[in-house]
């Protein structure tokens, strides 16, 4: 006597099925096979004959198409999304990892370990299962081409600070800086537009992308802004006994995505960080220019210090936000707001280094 | 009709089909594939209840549990939650709205689908 899972049917008929359902996730595969053999059981009897299995198994429907329907459940928006798990926390990693080491080159050319974590958290929102895309074609090339465009940008900018003209403010870092940030400005903009109108992320989070898009270039457009009076000031201040005029700090050179490494950002980043220290100015330069005060090593690193609160103030601000866009990709202007810190940073540093070497009006040299 | 729409039609209305044959009780799958067939072209294939079922029970609107009773074998038997009653009862009230509005127009466009003159 044969039991019903021996029938030589029916067992043709569960290798099929395993067959097919080979690309689903595990968990959810034995519980779909459970629940088949279990309707095999429940309709058969162990005397049924092969007529009556094979009625069964047709009544039953095709192995692929119920897994194709259980695959078409697993991109519903109220499903367990391990893809976007493991995007978001990429991306979260690549706006932590940003800080860490956003003054070191762990990789040549250009390349960082923060674009590399942020170019593979979009890949994998663009491309894992579900696709916040539904790998639709606009959407999931605007995310992949802005991933590839992280990296990319990074070797391009490390290019640019090794064989940058100092002389020439206007030059090839100014024009890149333009192209590097509208370009990734409009592939983000793109992939939002996209997530939301594709609606396989879950209401109301599929909008979430361009929220923090919207608060991060409002965030952006302020930086540029209180840069152009900054940048005035300091040119007063400094005039032309800096190596490095303020001028050469395009606002262009601030880009959207974290693909520039340390040494580009470096670069770049001291002189356009004239636009974002206002604050900095106002305290420190009053000092500076009334020759009042020259902040000693102690006070310049205790500045140093609040400067690296600020910054982890901002840390857990953009990490904040990356959360929200958690399983939802394509954020890449929230990193952005790193880039406004690590310049703001890199202003302080440079700023002072010049006041502590007396290259200021009203300040003396140390020597 | 062709079977691409009515596979969409079914995609719309298995869901809260279970759930009302669910609201007078629980019942196993087989069960349930079997009234949902007798009901109607409703499913496309039986097996294709499971990932349904799937889905209703990750979205919180019904609960299985193992039961095993004498001279059977165990069966997974589902049963509706609260959720999935307040779920069915709005899905009654939109269908109601939304049945009629196509009736409406069906009706209007005339057995042939053309506008009457």
């Amino acid at each position: 006597m044969t039991t019903t899972d021996d029938h030589p049917l029916v067992r043709a008929y569960l290798r099929r099925f395993d067959a097919a359902a080979a690309r689903l996730p595990e968990s959810r595969r034995e519980r779909l096979r459970a629940e088949i053999a279990g309707h095999l059981r429940e309709a058969t009897s162990d005397d049924s004959s092969d007529a009556e299995v094979r009625l069964v198994l047709a009544e039953l429907g095709d192995p692929g198409m119920i897994v194709g329907e259980e695959a078409a459940t697993e991109d519903r928006p109220d499903g367990i999304r391990p893809a976007w798990i493991a995007g978001g926390v990429l991306l979260i990693l690549s706006v932590v990892v940003g800080y860490a080491l956003q003054w070191i080159d762990p990789l040549p050319v250009g390349i960082s370990l923060t674009s590399i974590a942020w170019a593979a958290g979009l890949l994998v929102l663009a491309f894992g299962r579900p696709s916040v895309t539904a790998r639709r074609p606009l959407g999931t090339a605007a995310l992949a081409v802005l991933a590839i465009w992280s990296v990319a940008a990074g070797v391009v900018w490390d290019l640019i600070a090794r064989t940058i003209d100092q002389s020439d403010p206007g030059g090839a870092g100014t024009a890149f800086g333009l192209v590097d940030t509208l370009g990734a400005f409009v592939l983000a903009a793109i992939a939002v537009v996209q997530i939301a109108r594709i609606e396989v992320v879950p209401r109301p989070w599929r909008w979430a992308p361009a929220w923090v898009l919207a608060a991060v270039s409002v965030v952006w457009l302020i930086n540029q802004l209180a840069g152009v009076t900054l940048r005035e000031n300091v040119v007063a201040i400094a005039g032309a006994s800096s190596p490095w005029t303020p001028s050469q700090g395009s606002a262009e050179c601030c880009s959207w995505a974290p693909s520039r490494s340390a040494s580009a950002r470096r670069s770049c980043d001291a002189p356009s960080t004239a636009r974002n220290a206002s604050r900095v100015r106002s305290r420190s330069h009053r000092m500076l220019m009334t020759g009042v005060h020259r902040p000693s090593f102690g006070e310049s690193m205790s500045r140093r210090r609040r400067t690296l609160a600020r910054a982890g103030r901002w840390a857990a601000v953009v990490t904040a936000m990356a959360v929200v866009a958690v399983g939802i990709g394509s954020v890449s202007a929230a990193q952005a707001v790193t880039n406004y810190s690590g310049a703001r940073l890199a202003f302080e540093q440079t700023f002072f280094a010049y006041a502590a070497a007396g290259e200021l009006p009203g300040t003396r040299s140390p020597r | 009709m062709s079977g691409g729409t009515i596979t969409q039609l079914r995609r719309g209305v298995v869901g809260p089909c279970i759930l009302a044959l669910l609201a007078d009780g629980p019942r196993y799958g087989l069960q349930l594939g079997r009234e949902l067939e007798a009901a109607g072209e409703l499913l496309t294939s039986q097996g294709t209840l499971y990932p349904l079922l799937n889905r209703l029970s990750e979205a919180n609107l019904v609960t299985s549990r193992w039961e095993l009773a004498e001279a059977e074998r165990p069966r997974r038997y589902y049963e509706i939650t609260e959720a999935g009653r307040r779920e069915l009862a709005e899905f009654r009230r939109d269908w109601s709205a939304f049945a009629g509005s196509v009736s409406d127009l069906l009706d209007r466009a005339g057995p042939t689908g053309e506008e009457p003159a």
